[in-house]
């Protein structure tokens, strides 16, 4: 998903992940299913069958887990903005933000293929970073095209 | 639901790129297709090792007399033909589907953990190995049923250890399975899909991943005490040392009773997505299957002791799980109705997909109705453990799961393949199954209402005439199978060309993209109108 700021001095694209539920209901779905594993273990266990409570444990263990290792990916953004002085990407992998800041009128954006499908570079003499995981390939080409317009544009 | 043209990434295939080739390709894979794929070939060849020891019985049970095998060896039979069919064919089978459907279906370009997928699928061949070569050791294979009951199991020689390594292994795969497929659904859902336009195949695997997470630390418990009533000097369901065998039956029915629905409920999930694609209309009541599919799983928890009725139980127990085992035709009954519902007035064509769901609802039903009147306390203790149960039990397993899963296979096989199948064949195959199917389980609700015990080599004369008809269905439903491994084979190797969309009233997303599905899938998702 992306949200595009575009005024005559400005741009920004904000391109994030997927995340089709919030940490908030993911927090409240892994909530309800370790009560439900842990209230039938415990009883299980008070019953005499104490080894299902360990299993049960571990079990919940895993789930949370993977909700967490999910998780860290659910915040994972990239951000392109350009003003007149500054070309500034950011980017934010499981919670590691990496910013990146070029020179407008030295700066050049293209589309680079990788095997049949696509990358976005954002180029400034031996520096380069990639973007434009997270937009298709439609989006892509969009984006390639209003930058380099826009940055063209500082050029003159 | 739509998606948007042009709106995802995956027309393009780079299967090639960093990936090994040769067998490595299929051992270090990641890719939910080829795990998919290895899922449901494996599940196919457990079905036929399953389907053999269940030719070994009924061979034996052609006649009376001790013919074939010696009765511990018949008894080992039994108890392999369940844990295989049970834990090896038909539940890898529906995550075989889970793997290839789930992320096509919601616009995903994998499953969330991919590593950890890979892993699930490779722990099911070793415990494969366990569980048939337990056959070959000292005193052979677990000969307890495959519901591992003890005192016989803290008895028995090294292949029950087996047996109890194998579940253990088979288990953790499953939780694997499940928590990946769960957080795939949950988080990586196109934007637009939300979980009320999700197709109900995803739903139901959401709520049978749901109870595996729920039941499978019950399982694993039960069989840990009974290991260690064994080896380690402990007394959970030793009477002898104080402990409780009817404990045993109450944990393994609490996991045993789920797990029924564990299979079950994907089997609906099939149902649902290929009886609107050939009645050419949206599926009839979407939420309220949604909400049935939920009751079922929810009920499922609370009639596990309706196995049990015959071990002695409270008057008030007994009526307890019995109005709670007949609540639970309550939801079933609103499925089948909104499936027949569906077919209702629509424009029905009769591909063998079709067939075989249509297969499902007439044979699932009458497994459902001779399972109510398996509720009934009093019935039941005069059928219990006893032909009747066999075939109530087949109706429901083999018409519903497999039948459903064969429904899947025809419907998505144009999809995994890129070829469309010899509609002939699978015809053949469906009216071949359908008619063996009934001679060999039919017969027996009769030869359990005249009191023929299950589980047992030989047998009174008087059940003679049904026990023979019943062997010759199951050598007839066994070498039927064949044909579906020709229709697949055939398909593979070659054949008509499948467009995106075989079935012209298929909705999804999986028909949006090529067939066969390119290695990699909407790498970005699509966006759903």
């Amino acid at each position: 998903m992306s949200a595009v700021l575009s005024r005559s001095s400005e741009f920004c694209v904000v391109a994030r992940r997927n995340c089709s539920m919030s940490p908030r209901a993911l927090l409240l779905f892994f909530l309800v299913t370790a009560v439900l594993s842990l209230i039938v273990a415990t009883s299980w266990a008070l019953a005499g069958a104490w080894w299902v409570l360990p299993f049960a444990g571990v079990e919940v263990g895993a789930l949370g887990c993977a909700f967490i290792a999910f998780g860290r990916r659910v915040g994972d953004y990239e951000r392109i903005h350009l003003d007149d002085n500054v070309l500034l990407v950011e980017v934010c992998e499981r919670n590691r933000v990496s910013r990146q800041e070029f020179v407008p009128s030295w700066t050049k954006i293209e589309m680079r293929r990788v095997g049949p499908g696509s990358e976005v570079v954002v180029r400034c003499r031996d520096r380069e970073v990639v973007v434009g995981r997270y937009l298709d390939e439609r989006n892509r080409e969009l984006l390639v095209r209003e930058l380099s317009s826009r940055l063209q544009q500082r050029r003159f | 639901m739509a998606a948007i043209p042009g709106g995802a990434d995956h027309a393009h295939d780079h299967g090639h790129d960093h990936h090994p080739g040769g067998i490595m390709r299929w051992v270090t894979t990641t890719n939910h297709k080829d795990i998919g794929s290895m899922y449901l070939w494996f599940s196919f060849a457990m079905f036929i090792v399953g389907g053999i020891m269940a030719l070994v019985i009924r061979a034996e049970l052609f006649q009376p007399g001790l013919q074939v095998v010696d009765p511990d060896r018949f008894n080992q039979m039994t108890t392999l033909h369940g844990l295989i069919m049970v834990f090896g064919a038909i539940m890898p089978a529906f995550v075989g589907f889970a793997n290839w459907m789930i992320p096509l279906m919601i616009g995903a370009s994998d499953m969330a953990f991919a590593r950890m997928n890979n892993w699930s699928f490779w722990l099911l061949p070793p415990a494969a190995i366990l569980l048939t070569t337990s056959l070959l050791v000292p005193g052979g294979a677990a000969a307890s049923g495959w519901t591992l009951y003890p005192p016989l199991t803290v008895q028995m020689g090294i292949g029950m250890d087996m047996a109890i390594f194998a579940v253990h292994i088979l288990g953790i795969s499953s939780i694997m399975g499940s928590i990946n497929i769960v957080t795939t659904i949950l988080n990586m859902r196109a934007p637009g899909m939300t979980l009320m336009k999700m197709p109900l195949f995803c739903w139901t695997w959401l709520i049978t991943a749901y109870l595996v997470i729920a039941v499978m630390p019950v399982l694993a418990g039960a069989v840990t005490m009974i290991l260690t009533d064994r080896h380690f000097g402990t007394s959970f369901f030793n009477a002898a040392g104080g402990g409780d065998p009817v404990l045993y039956q109450h944990i393994f029915w609490f996991f045993g009773h789920p797990e029924v629905y564990i299979i079950a409920i994907p089997a609906f999930g099939v149902v649902s997505q290929v009886i609107p694609a050939f009645s050419r209309k949206p599926l009839f009541g979407y939420a309220s299957m949604v909400y049935a599919t939920s009751s079922i799983a929810i009920l499922s928890f609370i009639v596990w002791a309706h196995h049990m009725y015959t071990v002695g139980m409270p008057v008030a127990g007994q009526l307890y799980f019995m109005f709670a085992t007949m609540l639970i035709a309550v939801p079933t009954g609103v499925k089948v109705f909104n499936w027949v519902a569906t077919m209702w007035r629509g424009s029905l064509s009769f591909e063998t997909p079709m067939l075989f769901s249509i297969g499902f609802l007439f044979l699932f039903t009458l497994g459902g109705f001779s399972g109510l009147v398996l509720s009934m306390t009093a019935v039941d203790v005069q059928l219990h453990d006893s032909y009747y149960v066999v075939a109530h039990f087949h109706y429901v397993m083999v018409a519903g799961a497999l039948f459903s899963a064969y429904a899947g296979a025809y419907y998505w096989l144009p999809k995994w393949t890129g070829h469309m199948y010899d509609e002939k064949l699978g015809k053949l195959h469906f009216w071949l199954s359908i008619i063996f199917f009934n001679m060999t389980f039919f017969v027996q609700h009769f030869l359990g209402l005249a009191g023929m015990p299950r589980r047992i080599p030989d047998y009174s004369l008087q059940f003679a005439e049904f026990n023979m008809i019943s062997s010759i269905g199951a050598f007839g439903f066994g070498l039927s199978q064949l044909v579906f491994l020709v229709v697949v084979l055939k398909c593979l190797k070659g054949g008509e060309k499948a467009p995106a969309k075989p079935w012209d009233g298929a909705e999804g997303l999986e028909w949006t993209v090529p067939s066969p599905a390119p290695h990699h899938t909407f790498e970005t998702p699509p966006v759903l109108k």
